[in-house]
């Protein structure tokens, strides 16, 4: 891993564009907003490569850089539709794809092992008939093992 | 054209002002006619004869076109600085429109217009170069108004206006050219480069300071090379080292005047400027004033000329020169200008070039913007003035978007072309290419382009919508904080608009959001300074007005707000909210006036609570909706303030805090109440979703509860059903229809109210608060009032409303309507919970859940309101909605029980005591009562009537429970003796009678009454039905057993017992009762009574109606045997081979017994002679020393066969007699003291006489047996045994005789016994007694 990749932001969303987990890894509060936007305007973007995907039927999870702001921000989508976005700082640096595929990948095991948990559908509000409220439970302030991952994989790409 | 528009650069702005008093629709009229010229060809404009103004005019025959742009507003004062770097933007040319009908107006109308020229544009400044001022004559008066310098008078009835409005925006351009030359002239002189090299963004150096050129032969033309195409390279050497040479002079001459980068508005303030900041920059200019500015600026003018050749060439020009000199943005700037000019050349081409195969023909377009704005980036204004950031921004994101408005331009246009370039240089973005509207008319509503029509464009030109959105992403900085806010709206709103259009909504909305924000800071600081203007200006009177110092401030006044431009606002608030999937119209407006007429009927499947899939992203949602309230609080829109806040709330209270409940409805209720407070005459629907949950109506009470019986009933009055076993007179088992018939419609009394229960729910975490609550019904009237209320929080709570139906009829009660506080009302149906309407709820929520969660549409398409767009497979079938109903009676009387003759409702009986009960009715109704009728019930009767529907009894029992209901009931009433009429007021008394009934422990009298005679029209046909009702009475019985029967028997009467009865003294008065002459016919009834009870009772047994009676005082714990002589019978064989009967209609329960058909004989001669008895004996009990008498029942006793033996009487008897014949014939029966006993002598011959006699009226074959014992002390003469009798007919007797003598003295046994041939029975018995002495 190169040591000039900086992660800023991690955003987990939901097949329903709910956002299941938004990871921040810097100090202030008002970031957290901001990244909070960047991943819920990203979806534009990653709405557009969903459907160019789909028309080359192309099984790429890598869905590439979506665009760049003050920050860098890549996408990748599970094949069971959770998107996974970063937001990497900018540098001026080349950024290789397969580094950002490496934080992609670790950050997709991490939610998986999360999401693998069986306790989390005992805790899923009984009304709810669909499966994404369970996704969503995983990154419930209460399921502190997913934020664990999360922040482990962003200590080693660099946040 | 706006300044942000591709083509601007090329643009020549006017300026059209209004001048003098002229309507606004005229002068929009004319307006328009002007700017329907949005360019002229070159060869149009009139060219200049003077030489030094000829240098910008286009050449004859030159082909190329002169873009026009116009506009209605001049820059703001602090764009002068831009000048000379960008004189595109500003109006080079003015245009004033007035209208005049009358001559004398002329010259006002052109010092008007003279006057707002220089009101408009600043003194000093560089533009405009030309003016014009066109005055529309009014009417068809054909008078000479005459011309004024500067005006242009268009007469009325000229045909052709719009032929002469173009020569004259022609000689309009011809001037501004020509005034082109002139700047340039100014510029060129060394003095004039080098005020433009003086400053980042320098200014046209005032007339004052220029050097007049004194020779005319020295024009600053000559160093320019005249024909500019001629050659490639620019002579530079001539100008540069002309420059050079006069360096020192410029620089002196510049620091009196001393340009700064400040304002040149006011040169009185110049001598303020900082000294030494000028020297600074002087001191650097020294060094790179070379003439890439001017070149530049050369380019410039040649563009906006329309000539681009010659721009090009200046550009380039500029270019080389810039390049060297680091001066980026006049780099940029020149960049721009030559990236342009390919587009102009190929629009005024008319026809697509043909792409050169390998690259784009807008490829070299791009690479100088990407350039430009490469530079634009890098370059730092050399002053740290705020001015000089926000120009650098303001170009580097034009630059931004002039590229990106390129690329889009292409995009939309499916590529190089005519279409491109109209939106490139005419249309701007203000209208859809029609390539993404599909021909339909666009406009910010309209459906957004699939994603099929976006991919098509990308294949078609090779630009994908990332690429722009990557370009157009590079405009989003913190830069736009160092523009003003006018520029910063608009560049923002063009970024959202080509989001938008791309198909980029939440980005769009994400800029959007910075738009608002923009636009608020500025609404809020405008509001401040105004505000305070106002209250120093308060006065008494108009503001504006002075009233002079001393009137200051008694009265404040307040201005109407202005709410123009909310509504936009508003709308640019709820499409944001909409792309985050908050839809804050999720409530609606409703009018003051339509309430409640129109009252919007609330659909069964409007909003059920159909668990709604939340959308969206839960923490910018609330962020989002607390901006929305908060523009809407500060605009100030109150019920939008309400409609945002409830709207969320009732999209979003899942997801939301309570805090936030808790603020958005305290929010929304002030907001409520201060538009109300200020008159606003919109209401808000009601918002909280379904709220109610059940409708049920109270049941009446029992006393007022109506029954429904069939006027028939009337007809039959005298029936002689027992009441007790009507249940049963259902021929069938189980009847469906019966349970059914108890679930009819519920009755309503008119004039009666009756309650209604409401449950209501609240979802909320706060208290909801209902401004009214009330029934919605049809059919008849019904008076109610509404109810306020508050639900409490997260709750379900019931509420009662009383209602008074004002007619008889059919009552519906459709649902509710419901009332928040400050809101509109809002029925809101509740259908009944019909199977039907259930399955259908099912079927609509298993649509739903099936939906739930499934994302085949994603993204925004999945937005909650879109969704029923998409869904085809709709349940459709419209079942018909049934409602709660009742059906209102006419008016019935009431009565009620003033006061009945027992004490605390209780009765206390002896077991078989008769009594009575009196109670007293009273008619407290207006209505007489003309139908009373009674019925009872006790606690016996269920009990037993189960058993008897169980069926488990066998005959016997089944008639004795029968029996027992039938004959023995509790109460009973004699209906014919009782009055069955009262008035209003009055009181009837009925008596019914009681009866002490063992293991009864309670009863009750249910009266039934009603006025079923009602005086009606004759036109109407009489109802089928009348209504009654029911008092009940419940009495509690209590029923001491104190007699018991036991050992019923009936014995025979024996010659013995007579002789023994004589005897026997003790028994008193028992012994002379059982008398009897013959004791043939008589037999005794014997049984004991036991008293187990306290006190002594006298009992009294009759028997024969009267005839012999037995009566006996049973003290308390001990037993009496009472006897009782009983004339023996014989019932008649029909009789008794009757079938036990059934007293009740009941439908015939086969019987369960087995018994053999012989058995079932003897039980049926058993019953019916048992029946007989018991009809004969009455047992009766009196209380000694008091008043209570009462029936002892012997029906618990068994008659057994024995018994029956006895009280039978029998067909036969043979009586015996010994007589001896003495002298004469007659016979003479021997010391005979009674029948039974004969006292024959010793040794003589006396004779046994037999008379066989037939009691029935059958006749028998008979023989007869007789025994003598001991029979070895008799002689006889013929045989005893076997004597054959013969056929005795009815009612008659036989009689035979056989001589013997005793030869012993003694007692001697003659038994006769006649018995008929064949049978082992005997048929006749006869016995006596002889002694013999």
């Amino acid at each position: 891993m190169p040591p000039q990749l900086r992660l800023n932001a991690v955003a987990f969303v939901s097949p329903q564009n709910h956002p299941i987990l938004i990871k921040t890894f810097s100090q202030s509060r008002q970031d957290e907003l901001k990244y909070h936007y960047i991943a819920h305007t990203s979806l534009d973007v990653i709405e557009e490569r969903i459907s160019a995907a789909n028309a080359t039927k192309s099984t790429e999870c890598y869905l590439g850089l979506l665009y760049v702001e003050d920050v860098a921000v890549y996408g990748y989508m599970t094949p069971l539709k959770v998107k996974i976005i970063i937001a990497l700082e900018l540098t001026d640096s080349v950024i290789r794809d397969a580094d950002v595929v490496a934080i992609f990948k670790s950050l997709h095991t991490a939610y998986r092992r999360s999401i693998a948990n069986p306790f989390l559908r005992l805790n899923a509000p009984v009304d709810s008939n669909t499966d994404h409220a369970i996704l969503v439970n995983a990154g419930h302030s209460q399921w502190k093992a997913f934020r664990k991952r999360v922040d482990d994989v962003g200590r080693a790409a660099g946040a | 054209m706006d300044p942000l528009d591709f083509g601007s650069l090329a643009h020549i702005r006017i300026l059209l002002l209004p001048v003098g008093p002229i309507k606004r629709s005229d002068f929009e009229k004319w307006a328009y006619e002007i700017r329907s010229f949005e360019n002229i060809r070159l060869g149009d404009i009139p060219a200049d004869a003077r030489e030094e103004r000829a240098r910008f005019m286009p050449g004859p025959l030159a082909s190329g076109h002169i873009h026009l742009s116009f506009s209605y507003h001049s820059l703001p004062p602090s764009h002068a600085l831009l000048s000379l770097f960008r004189p595109s933007d500003f109006p080079l040319g003015v245009i004033g429109i007035a209208s005049c009908s009358e001559s004398h107006a002329m010259s006002s109308i052109q010092s008007q217009f003279s006057t707002l020229v220089k009101n408009t544009f600043q003194e000093g400044s560089a533009y405009p170069l030309a003016r014009n001022c066109f005055v529309f004559e009014e009417g068809e008066n054909d008078a000479n108004l005459g011309t004024h310098a500067g005006l242009v008078v268009i007469p009325g009835m000229m045909g052709n206006k719009k032929l002469y409005v173009g020569t004259l925006l022609a000689e309009l351009c011809s001037n501004i050219l020509a005034e082109f030359a002139t700047v340039i002239q100014a510029l060129e002189s060394p003095l004039g480069n080098e005020y433009l090299n003086a400053a980042l963004f320098p200014v046209l150096p005032p007339a004052s300071d220029m050097p007049k050129p004194i020779d005319n032969d020295i024009p600053m033309r000559s160093s320019l090379p005249p024909l500019p195409h001629q050659s490639s390279q620019p002579e530079l050497g001539t100008p540069v080292s002309l420059l050079r040479s006069k360096i020192p002079t410029p620089l002196i001459t510049k620091r009196n005047s001393s340009i700064g980068p400040g304002p040149p508005t006011s040169p009185y303030r110049q001598a303020s400027l900082p000294v030494q900041s000028s020297k600074k920059k002087l001191a650097t200019i020294g060094a790179v004033s070379s003439h890439g500015r001017l070149f530049k600026m050369l380019g410039d003018f040649f563009l906006l000329a329309g000539r681009t050749m010659d721009a090009s060439v200046w550009y380039n020009e500029a270019i080389a020169m810039l390049k060297g000199s680091q001066d980026n943005i006049w780099h940029a700037s020149a960049l721009e200008g030559l990236a342009i000019i390919p587009i102009l050349d190929a629009w005024s081409a008319e026809k697509t070039d043909i792409v050169d195969g390998e690259k784009e023909p807008w490829s070299d377009t791009g690479t100088k913007l990407s350039q430009a704005i490469d530079l634009y980036y890098r370059a730092t204004p050399p002053s740290d003035t705020e001015s000089g950031y926000a120009f650098v921004s303001w170009f580097y994101s034009r630059a931004v978007l002039r590229y990106t408005t390129l690329l889009y331009a292409i995009w939309s246009a499916k590529g190089w072309g005519q279409l491109a370039f109209a939106t490139l240089l005419n249309t701007g973005l203000g209208v859809f290419p029609p390539t993404l509207t599909n021909g339909a008319p666009s406009s910010q509503n309209a459906k957004r382009s699939s994603y099929g029509a976006f991919e098509r464009l990308t294949v078609a030109t090779g630009i994908t919508r990332g690429l722009i959105a990557d370009v157009l992403a590079q405009v989003h900085g913190p830069w736009l904080l160092h523009l003003g806010p006018n520029e910063r709206i608009s560049i923002l709103e063009h970024t959202a608009a080509i989001y938008g259009i791309l198909g980029y909504q939440r980005k769009e909305a994400y800029i959007l959001r910075e738009v608002l924000g923009c636009i608020l800071d500025m609404i809020v600081c405008s509001r401040d300074e105004t505000g305070g203007s106002r209250i120093a200006g308060a006065g008494l009177g108009i503001q504006g007005v002075d009233m002079g110092g001393t009137s200051q401030g008694s009265v404040g006044i307040r201005a109407n707000d202005s709410t123009e431009g909310n509504d936009s606002i508003l709308k640019l608030v709820k499409y944001i909210c909409q792309v985050h999937g908050v839809d804050l119209e999720a409530i609606k407006f409703g009018s003051a006036s339509g309430r409640p007429a129109s009252l919007p009927s609330q659909g069964i499947d409007g909003d059920l609570d159909v668990p709604q899939e939340p959308f969206g992203w839960p923490e910018l949602q609330i962020g989002i909706v607390r901006e929305a309230i908060a523009v809407a609080e500060a605009l100030p829109d109150y019920p939008s303030v309400a409609q945002f806040s409830l709207s969320a709330l009732k999209t979003l209270h899942l997801v939301m805090s309570q805090g936030d409940q808790h603020h958005l409805f305290n929010t929304a209720s002030k907001a409520l109440s201060t538009a109300k407070r200020r008159g606003d005459s919109r209401y808000i629907e009601y918002w909280s979703g379904q709220p109610v949950v059940s409708i049920e109506i109270l049941p009446l009470p029992l006393v007022r509860l109506p029954l429904e019986k069939p006027m028939s009933l009337l007809s039959r009055e005298d029936d002689n059903v027992p009441p007790v076993l009507v249940g049963m007179t259902d021929p069938f088992l189980y009847n469906p229809r019966r349970l059914t018939a108890g679930q009819g419609v519920m009755l309503l009394v008119q004039k009666e109210a009756f309650d209604v229960v409401i449950t209501l729910r609240n979802p909320f975490v706060f208290d909801l608060e209902l401004s009214s609550l009330s029934l919605s019904t049809t059919g008849v009237a019904i008076e109610t009032k509404p109810l306020a209320l508050i639900v409490p929080a997260n709750s379900f709570h019931p509420v009662t409303i009383t209602a008074l139906p004002l007619e008889s009829g059919q009552l519906t009660i459709r649902g509710c309507v419901v009332q928040a506080p400050g809101g509109a009302s809002k029925e809101f149906l509740l259908p009944l919970a019909t199977p039907d309407e259930e399955a259908r709820q099912e079927r609509r929520h298993s649509t739903m859940a099936c939906e739930n969660g499934r994302s085949k549409y994603f993204g925004l398409e999945a937005r909650p309101w879109e969704r029923p767009n998409h869904r085809t497979s709709v349940y459709t079938q419209k079942a018909d909605i049934k409602f709660l109903q009742c059906k209102i009676v006419s008016e019935q009387p009431l009565l009620r029980i003033r006061r009945t003759s027992l004490t605390h409702g209780a009765v206390m009986l002896y077991n078989g005591e008769k009594s009575s009960i009196r109670i007293t009715l009273e008619n407290v109704s207006a209505l007489p009562v003309d139908f009373l009728h009674l019925t009872f019930d006790d606690s016996t009767v269920a009990p037993a009537q189960q058993a008897l529907t169980e069926g488990e009894l066998s005959v016997f029992e089944t008639y004795e429970t029968e029996y027992d209901l039938i004959h023995r009931p509790l109460f009973v009433w004699d209906k014919k003796k009782s009055r069955q009429l009262a008035g209003p007021g009055e009181k009837v008394v009925l008596t019914v009678g009681c009866f002490g009934k063992l293991d009864c422990t309670s009863g009750t009298i249910h009266i039934s009454y009603a006025y079923c005679h009602r005086s009606q029209n004759h036109l109407e046909t009489p109802p089928e039905v009348f209504h009654t009702r029911q008092l009940s009475y419940p009495v509690l019985v209590t029923v001491y057993h104190m007699l018991e029967c036991h050992g019923l028997d009936i014995l025979p009467y024996t010659p013995d017992m007579i002789r023994y009865a004589g005897d026997d003294n003790k028994a008193g008065h028992t012994q002379t009762s059982l008398q009897v002459e013959n004791i043939e016919d008589w037999c005794i009834f014997s049984v004991e009574v036991r008293n187990t009870y306290g006190i002594p009772f006298e009992v009294t047994f009759e028997a024969d109606h009267r005839t012999s009676s037995a009566t006996a005082l049973v003290p308390p714990g001990s037993t009496t045997r009472v006897l009782l002589p009983l004339r023996r019978f014989r019932l008649s064989e029909e009789q008794i081979t009757q079938p036990i009967p059934t007293l009740s209609d009941r439908q015939f329960v086969v019987a369960k017994s087995n018994l053999s058909s012989q058995e079932e004989l003897v039980q049926r001669e058993l019953f019916w002679y048992r029946e007989e008895l018991l009809d004969r004996i009455r047992g009766s009990w009196k209380e000694t020393g008091g008043m209570r008498h009462g029936d002892l029942s012997l029906r618990q006793q068994r008659l057994t066969l024995p018994m029956l033996d006895v009280l039978q009487s029998e067909d036969i008897r043979v009586q015996l007699s010994v007589h001896s014949y003495s002298g004469d014939e007659n016979p003479a029966a021997v010391g005979s003291s009674n029948a039974s006993s004969f006292f024959p002598p010793l040794d003589e011959f006396v004779y046994l006489h037999a008379e066989v006699v037939n009691l029935s009226s059958k006749q028998f074959t008979l023989v007869l047996d007789m025994s003598i014992s001991p029979s070895e002390h008799v002689l006889y003469e013929g045989v005893l045994s076997g004597i054959p009798i013969g056929r005795i007919e009815g009612r008659s007797s036989r009689k035979y005789e056989i001589p013997l003598t005793f030869v012993a003295c003694g007692r001697f046994d003659v038994t006769a016994t006649a018995y008929i041939p064949g049978q082992k029975n005997s048929a006749g018995h006869g016995q006596i007694t002889v002694f013999v002495e």
